[in-house]
């Protein structure tokens, strides 16, 4: 029997729309599992304290910390150097040999495991330079891993300025420099800022990475140089060894909340760009 | 008389391909001189080269003499591009605003210069210039992509004359209007030429006709023939001139 086109048309609309609705439930499932053990658990004491027996009892002031200097310090490294890469192979040179071995080594960065960024960052930063488990050691090895995505969300932004802008620019007897910042970065800054916040999202749910370099220290860091222990690194602690499935459920719940927050922060951003700039 | 820009055997090589091939124009100041030719011609390639726009495209090479009053735009040390291109300004084929309010569109030319005094004024004498102040002397902080295709054009026009260039070059400035706003743009050149220097390239013969003293008429990367426009649109000297104004190709 053929089905007629119409039918099939119907047929067609339910199943991308099933297909679609699968997406947006498995998302929701997850949140509402997490939030659901987690949420009762979260209290504000849970938020500022600091645990103790391990995380049995307590709270994740200091992981909370933790994960904000690491991923700040990562984006604040990572941040200028993707940046200028970025602007360096859109703008200052022609396509050729080099800038294709620059994307080509981004690439093969961008497919490394995490677990392999944390053995080289184990290796370069904590034993050979001597820094020990730290948040700079992990801020770091973070670092190296996000640059791919930062470099190619902002050239992918900056490439998407009109031409037209660049040589307007130019041709009123702009320095290339000028037009760059004037005139590119101030279209391309919605693209680059979803980057960067791309980027911090990864930072703070990264995990593998950050074992071997910045440590698990309970304590609250007070340098770059204290080891310290992030919110996942923490959750997959309780976890793992069993202490408190009760508490890795708030741990999970906060670091899913932080996420969500950052995200909505970033669209807030970024449609405040676009409202101002067009 | 004198002549504001010359071009001296310019030649002008495109990777392999040879886009303009020996060519010599002198374009006489303070009136309109139009460069007229089928498609892929050469004529914007020359416009740009006026103001080493064609520095900003891979694969160019230019060998050859243009000279801004007595300097050479290419080799002297005194004239650096940035310099030229303030003395030389350029309008687009299509109204290019930035995504900025107005004000700071026309202002931007000013700020890059390092000149930030009095840009209200700057601002008001811009848009007096084009015809724009009536309009828009309330809608200063509006985005300028809100403004009509004509109105967007003059505001082109306004922020390179903000900057007080000697010569405004204009790459087909119209295409991208319809015939009434066309009219518009063709009188406010005729009142701008009173005080600059304007080369204008136009696939439209009867807008060269219109509105320039002088035409020039390119053919596959040579200058044909140069001359009052007058002469060129009623008494070509050379048979492919004659073939193109009439019609025959193009």
């Amino acid at each position: 029997m053929r089905i007629s086109p119409a039918n099939t048309q119907r047929i067609m609309v339910v199943a991308l729309w099933t297909l679609a609705a699968m997406t947006v439930f498995t998302l929701l499932f997850i949140l509402g599992y997490v939030l659901y053990h987690g949420l009762p658990h979260v209290t504000w004491s849970f938020l500022t304290e600091s645990p103790r027996r391990m995380g049995k009892e307590g709270g994740i002031f200091p992981m909370i910390v933790g994960t904000a200097m690491v991923a700040g310090l990562a984006v604040l490294i990572a941040g200028p150097i993707g940046v200028a890469t970025a602007i360096y192979l859109t703008e200052y040179t022609r396509e050729g040999k080099i800038t294709a071995i620059i994307r080509f080594g981004a690439d093969c960065l961008a497919g490394i495991p995490s677990i392999i960024f944390g053995l080289f960052g184990f290796v370069f930063f904590v034993i050979t330079l001597g820094m020990g488990l730290s948040v700079m050691a992990g801020a770091l090895t973070l670092a190296i891993m996000v640059l791919p995505t930062i470099i190619r969300t902002s050239e992918e932004a900056i490439r998407a300025v009109p031409r037209s802008f660049s040589d307007v620019s130019m041709g009123l007897g702009a320095t290339r420099w000028q037009t760059v910042t004037r005139v590119v970065l101030r279209s391309a800054s919605p693209g680059i800022v979803t980057g960067i916040v791309l980027s911090i999202g990864r930072c703070i749910s990264e995990t593998a990475a950050l074992m071997l370099t910045a440590g698990s220290a309970l304590r609250m860091p007070h340098s770059a140089l204290d080891s310290c222990r992030t919110l996942a690194l923490h959750f997959y602690t309780l976890m793992r060894e069993g202490i408190s499935p009760a508490h890795a459920w708030a741990t999970a719940s906060v670091l899913i909340v932080v996420i969500l927050l950052i995200n909505l922060v970033a669209y807030w951003l970024m449609r405040r760009f676009v409202a101002r700039t067009v | 008389m004198e002549y504001k820009l010359r071009a001296s055997r310019l030649n002008l090589h495109y990777g392999a391909f040879h886009a303009l091939k020996d060519v010599s124009i002198a374009v006489k100041p303070q009136m309109i001189t139009a460069i007229i030719g089928p498609s892929g011609c050469g004529k914007s390639t020359l416009l740009r080269c006026f103001n080493r726009m064609n520095d900003l495209t891979d694969g160019v090479h230019v060998s050859g003499e243009i000279r801004l009053d007595d300097q050479d735009i290419y080799h002297s040390p005194d004239l650096p591009v940035t310099s030229l291109r303030r003395r030389v300004g350029m309008v687009f084929q299509r109204p290019n605003p930035f995504p900025l309010s107005v004000f700071d569109n026309i202002a931007y030319g000013r700020r890059v210069h390092g000149l930030s005094d009095d840009l209200g004024e700057v601002v008001r004498s811009a848009l007096m210039a084009t015809r724009l102040w009536d309009d828009l002397k309330d809608r200063l902080d509006s985005p300028a992509l809100d403004l009509s295709a004509e109105q967007q054009q003059r505001l082109c026009i306004s922020r390179l004359v903000a900057i007080e260039p000697e010569v405004l070059l204009m790459d087909e400035p119209c295409s991208a209007l319809d015939p009434i706003a066309t009219q518009h743009i063709e009188e406010l050149m005729q009142l701008l030429a009173e005080r600059y220097t304007i080369v204008i390239v136009t696939h439209n013969m009867q807008q060269a006709a219109r509105v320039s003293k002088e035409t020039a008429f390119m053919l596959l990367g040579d200058l044909v023939e140069f001359g009052p426009t007058t002469d060129i649109f009623t008494k070509p000297r050379d048979r492919r001139t004659e073939e193109y104004v009439t019609g025959r190709y193009g």
